[in-house]
C-alpha cells in the first residue's frame, strides 16, 4: 500500500519535473533576493545602531513587530501599495527577514568584550579598523546565525507568495489544494522543506567556518546568493533572450482559466502579429483583478456574475444572460475602465450537486425536488456559498429549503465528503472536472436563483487602443464552448493531466477557429 | 617624557577620579603608580594615551600636549598592556603581535622578523606558538604575548595596568623578573599600575602613591620606606624599617638556613661584612653594578646577597608582620 503510493508519487513527480524545476527555481530566486536585500539593509543598520544606541530599542522593536504580523495579512496589506506579483512578495519576505539579521548584528557587535575594544583603541585603530578587524569578525558567527534563521523563515513563508501571483513552490501547493490532489501538495511541500533544510545546513557550515576568522564566509554567502539572483537577469540581457511581449494576459488559478487563457493566446497570435505572454495560475480572483487594474497584466478571463456581485457590488438586474452581460460590461467600463468582450456560451455558475446514486434512489432532478427530504440531508458548502446572498440564502428564500445540517468546508474537500457520504449535497461549479470524476449530478436550478456566470475576456482599454485587432480576434470565441465541452476539457486537464495548451489548441482546431 | 600638570578628571556622573595631580616621568624610567582601589590609577594612566580625556589641566608627552599629537601617532608611540590581557581571540599569536606594525605599514619581512625576535625574547619558541590562538596558551604565556604585542611597534613608552594581577604567584614572579630584564635591554619609559607594594618595590625606579585621586608621595622605593611623608603612606607600604635595619647575618641565615657552609664560587671580589644592615648592603650592591655580592662573617663565606634575596627576606618579614597583626595593605 505505502509502497504503491510511493511509486505513484515518484512517477507523478517525474512526469511533472519541468513544473517542479521552474517553481523551485522561482522559489530559490525569490528567497535569495529577499535575503540579500535583508542583509544589505540589516547589517549596516545593525552596525549603525551600535553608534546610536538610543535608537536601537525602537528600531529593533519595530522589526520585531513586523515579524509578528501574520504573513498573509502582510501580503494583503502590501497589495494597495505595490500591487501583486514577485515584488510585493519579496518586500514582505524581506520584512520578515530583517529582524533576525538586524538583532544578531547589533547584539553580536555590542557583545564584543569591552576590554578588546579598549585594546584596539589603544593600538590606534579608528572605528573603521575596529569594525573590520575586531567587531565584525567576532560578531560573525552570531550574524551568520541570524542570516540562517532568516533564510529558513523566508523559504517557508515564500510558499504563501503564490497567493499573490509571485510563483514558487506555493504554486504547486495551491494547485493541489485547488484540485484536491495531495500529490501536488506534496510536490510543493516536500521540496520546500528540503530547501529549508538545505539552506540551514549550508549556512550552518558557513557559520562554523566563520568563527572569528573574518568576513569571508559572509562574503561568500552573499556572492553566491547574488550570482543565483543575477544570473537570469544577465541571461535576459543577452541579445538572443526573449523580448518582452506586446500583451500580457493572466489566468486565475485552475484548469479552466488556463485552458481559456491558452485559447486567447493561440487566437491572437494566429490572427495578428502581436506577441502574447500568458501567466496561468496567476492568483485568486481579487489578486488577478487588482493586477489588471494596476496594469500589471492586460487582461484575463472573468465571469459576468463575479463582476456584478464582487466588483460592482450590485444585484443582477435580471437572470437573463444577455441582460446580465450588458450590466457587467457597462459597469466595468464606467467604474474601472475595463472592457468586457463577448461572452462564451457556457456558464460556470453555482450548482447544487449530488451523487448519481442518490439521484436515482430518490428520483431527484431539480433543486425543488429536494424540498421533501432536505431536513434529513447534510450539506457541505463552501464558506463563500453559505455567505453570499445569491448562494445558500437564496436557496432558503426562493425554494424554502432548509437542510438538516450545513457544514462549512474547504472547496477541495467537498466532493470527497460527498463521495464518502459525510454529506449528501454540495455546492459546485457547473463545469468542474470532478463532476465527471465522481459521477455527480448538477440539480437543475428550476427557479433561476443563481445569477448568470458567463465567461468573457476582461481587458484594459489601453491595450485595446494600442492593439485594436485583439477585439475581433477574441470575439471569435463569443458564443462558443458549451457546458459539456468545458467540463470535458477541465476533466482532461485536471484528472487526466493533459496539457492545457494542447487541449485548448485541439478545441480551436476542431472548431475551425485556427488552422491545424 | 611624560608630564602631568594639575590634571583633573571628573566623570559625567560626578565621580572625581583624579583631583589635580602633577608629576613627570623621565625617559627610560620605570614609574609605578600604586594606591588602594578606586584611587584613580587607571584613570591617570589612560589619560596618557587619551583613552580618557582630562576635564582640566595638561598632559604632555615628549614635551607636546597630548591634544596636539595626532591621535594615531600618539597611540603608536605608546604601548598599552591591559590587566585583562585582551588578546584578540580570533587572531593567531602572530597576527596579534603583528597588528600595530601592520597598521604602521611595515614591510611584511620586517614584521615577521620582529615577531620572531619578540617571541624569542620572552621565551616563546616562535615555531611552536606563532600560529596558535590565544586560547591555546597558558595565562602567563598570554600575558607575555600581551606585553610583546604592545612592544611590537617599537613604542617609546609602555603603559601597563596591573598586567600581572590575574596570574598565579609563581608565574607572576617569573614575569616580573622578565620585565626587569626586558627593561634593562630595551630601555623604554614604563608607567606601571599595581596595588601590590612588593611588585612596586621590585620594579619601580620611582613609586607614586595615590590616594583618593591625589598623590600622597612620589619617591624611590628606598626613600618611601625610610621617609614616608604621611601616615597613609606609612600604613600603606607597611612598616619595613625593622627588616631593612636587620644585619646581613640574620638575613642570610634566614634565607639559607644554618645548614652546611657553602664556599665562595668566585673569591677575590669585593665582599660585604655580615654586620652591615640590609639597607646599607643594598646601597653597596647598587654601587657595585654586580647582580650579587658575597657576604663574609669574619673570614667565613655565608652566601650571596642579590636584590632578589633582599626582597625575599623583606617579603618574609612582611608576612611575619602580618601574622602578628601588622598593618600592611
Ligand atoms: N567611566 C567611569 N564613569 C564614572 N566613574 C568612573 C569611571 N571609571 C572610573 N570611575 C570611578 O573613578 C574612580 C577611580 O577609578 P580608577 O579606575 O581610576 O581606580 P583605580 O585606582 O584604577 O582602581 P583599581 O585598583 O580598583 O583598578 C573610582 O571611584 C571609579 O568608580
Ligand atoms: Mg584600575
Amino acid at each position: 500500500m505505502t509502497a504503491n503510493i510511493l511509486l505513484d508519487f515518484t512517477a507523478f513527480s517525474i512526469e511533472r519535473r519541468e513544473q517542479l524545476y521552474i517553481t523551485l527555481w522561482e522559489h530559490v530566486q525569490m528567497s535569495l533576493t529577499a535575503l540579500l536585500i535583508a542583509v544589505f539593509i540589516a547589517v549596516p543598520a545593525g552596525i549603525l545602531l551600535n553608534h546610536y544606541q538610543k535608537g536601537a530599542e525602537p528600531v529593533i522593536g519595530t522589526t520585531a513587530v513586523l515579524q509578528t504580523i501574520p504573513s498573509l495579512a502582510l501580503l494583503g496589506f502590501l497589495i494597495p501599495f505595490i500591487g501583486i506579483g514577485t515584488a510585493p512578495a519579496i518586500v514582505a519576505l524581506t520584512a520578515y527577514a530583517l529582524m533576525p539579521v538586524l538583532r544578531n548584528t547589533y547584539t553580536g557587535i555590542r557583545e564584543v568584550d569591552p576590554a578588546l575594544m579598549e585594546a584596539s583603541r589603544s593600538m590606534g585603530m579608528d572605528s573603521r579598523q575596529q569594525l573590520l578587524k575586531v567587531q565584525l569578525p567576532l560578531a560573525m558567527p552570531m550574524m551568520m546565525a541570524g542570516i540562517r534563521t532568516s533564510m529558513v523563515l523566508i523559504v517557508g513563508t515564500a510558499t504563501l507568495a503564490a497567493l499573490i501571483g509571485a510563483g514558487g513552490l506555493g504554486d504547486l501547493i495551491m494547485l493541489g489544494i485547488n484540485r484536491a490532489d495531495n500529490f501536488y501538495i506534496l510536490l510543493g511541500a516536500i521540496p520546500a522543506a528540503l530547501l529549508a533544510l538545505f539552506f540551514d545546513a549550508v549556512l550552518r557550515f558557513a557559520e562554523k567556518r566563520s568563527l572569528g576568522t573574518s568576513l569571508k564566509p559572509m562574503v561568500a554567502v552573499v556572492v553566491i546568493a547574488l550570482l543565483v539572483v543575477v544570473s537570469p537577469r544577465l541571461y535576459q540581457a543577452l541579445p538572443f533572450a526573449d523580448e518582452e511581449a506586446d500583451i500580457v494576459l493572466a489566468g486565475k488559478i485552475g484548469a479552466e482559466p488556463e485552458i481559456i487563457l491558452n485559447m486567447y493566446q493561440e487566437l491572437i497570435e494566429s490572427d495578428t502579429d502581436y506577441s502574447v505572454d500568458i501567466e496561468p495560475g496567476f492568483g485568486t480572483t481579487d489578486f488577478t483583478f487588482e493586477a489588471a487594474l494596476a496594469g500589471e497584466v492586460d487582461g484575463y478571463l472573468e465571469f459576468t456574475g463575479t463582476a456584478i456581485a464582487d466588483f460592482l457590488n450590485e444585484d443582477p438586474v435580471s437572470n437573463d444572460e444577455q441582460e446580465a452581460y450588458e450590466q457587467a460590461r457597462e459597469g466595468m467600463k464606467e467604474e474601472y475602465g475595463l472592457e468586457f468582450l463577448e461572452p462564451m456560451d457556457y456558464q460556470n455558475t453555482y450548482a447544487l450537486a449530488i451523487t448519481e446514486e442518490i439521484a436515482e434512489e430518490e428520483d431527484l432532478n431539480a433543486i425543488s425536488d429536494l424540498r421533501g427530504i432536505a431536513s434529513e440531508l447534510t450539506a457541505g458548502f463552501t464558506f463563500e456559498f453559505i455567505d453570499r446572498n445569491d448562494g445558500y440564502p437564496a436557496i432558503q428564500d426562493v425554494y424554502g429549503i432548509e437542510f438538516g445540517d450545513v457544514e462549512g468546508m474547504d472547496p477541495g474537500l467537498r466532493s470527497e465528503a460527498l463521495v464518502s457520504e459525510d454529506v449528501q449535497v454540495i455546492d459546485a461549479y457547473s463545469t468542474d472536472a470532478y463532476m465527471i470524476r465522481y459521477d455527480l449530478l448538477a440539480l437543475e436550478d428550476d427557479e433561476n436563483v443563481f445569477p448568470p456566470f458567463n465567461g468573457a475576456p476582461l481587458l484594459r482599454q489601453e491595450v485595446l487602443q494600442d492593439y485594436p485587432q485583439i477585439e475581433d480576434s477574441l470575439n471569435r470565441l463569443g458564443g462558443m464552448i458549451t457546458e459539456e465541452e468545458m467540463m470535458e476539457m477541465n476533466y482532461r486537464v485536471d484528472e487526466e493531466d493533459e496539457d492545457a495548451a494542447e487541449v485548448a489548441e485541439e478545441f480551436l482546431i476542431a472548431e475551425g477557429l485556427i488552422d491545424g | 617624557m611624560i608630564a602631568f600638570d594639575r590634571v583633573e578628571k571628573t566623570f559625567k556622573d560626578g565621580t572625581a577620579a583624579v583631583n589635580g595631580i602633577n608629576f613627570h616621568v623621565n625617559e627610560g624610567e620605570f614609574f609605578v603608580l600604586i594606591g588602594p582601589s578606586g584611587s584613580g590609577k587607571t584613570t591617570a594612566l589612560k589619560m596618557i594615551n587619551r583613552l580618557i580625556d582630562p576635564t582640566a589641566g595638561h598632559i604632555y608627552v615628549e614635551g607636546t600636549s597630548v591634544f596636539e599629537h595626532n591621535l594615531k601617532d600618539l597611540r603608536y608611540k605608546i604601548g598599552y598592556v591591559l590587566q585583562q590581557i585582551a588578546l584578540f581571540p580570533h587572531m593567531t599569536i602572530k597576527e596579534n603581535i603583528g597588528l600595530i606594525p601592520e597598521m604602521k605599514k611595515w614591510p611584511q619581512e620586517k614584521i615577521d622578523e620582529r615577531i620572531d625576535e619578540l617571541m624569542t625574547m620572552v621565551g616563546l619558541e616562535p615555531k611552536t606558538y606563532k600560529n596558535r590562538r590565544p586560547a591555546e596558551l597558558s595565562g602567563g604565556q598570554q600575558q607575555r604575548v600581551g606585553v610583546i604585542r604592545a612592544l611590537a611597534g617599537d613604542p617609546d613608552i609602555l603603559l601597563m595596568d596591573e598586567p600581572f594581577s590575574a596570574l598565579d604567584p609563581i608565574t607572576r614572579e617569573q614575569l616580573q623578573n622578565d620585565l626587569v630584564n626586558l627593561q634593562k635591554n630595551i630601555k623604554k619609559t614604563i608607567v606601571f599600575v599595581t596595588h601590590d607594594i612588593n611588585e612596586a618595590m621590585l620594579l619601580g625606579s620611582r613609586i607614586c602613591v595615590m590616594n583618593k585621586g591625589e598623590i600622597a608621595q612620589i619617591d624611590t622605593p628606598d626613600n618611601l620606606i625610610r621617609h614616608p611623608q604621611t601616615e597613609f603612606v606609612r600604613s600603606f607600604i607597611g612598616d619595613r624599617r625593622n627588616a631593612w635595619e636587620d644585619p646581613l647575618i640574620k638575613v642570610l641565615r634566614t634565607i639559607e638556613g644554618e645548614s652546611d657552609n657553602p664556599s665562595d664560587p668566585q673569591p677575590d671580589r669585593a665582599a660585604l661584612n655580615s654586620e652591615l644592615t640590609l639597607s646599607e648592603a643594598v646601597k653597596r650592591l647598587d654601587q657595585s653594578f654586580e647582580p650579587s655580592l658575597p657576604v663574609y662573617y669574619q673570614d667565613g663565606y655565608l652566601g650571596e646577597l642579590s636584590y632578589k634575596r633582599a626582597l625575599t627576606y623583606l617579603r618574609s618579614a612582611q608576612t611575619a608582620d602580618k601574622r602578628v597583626g601588622g598593618t600592611i595593605l
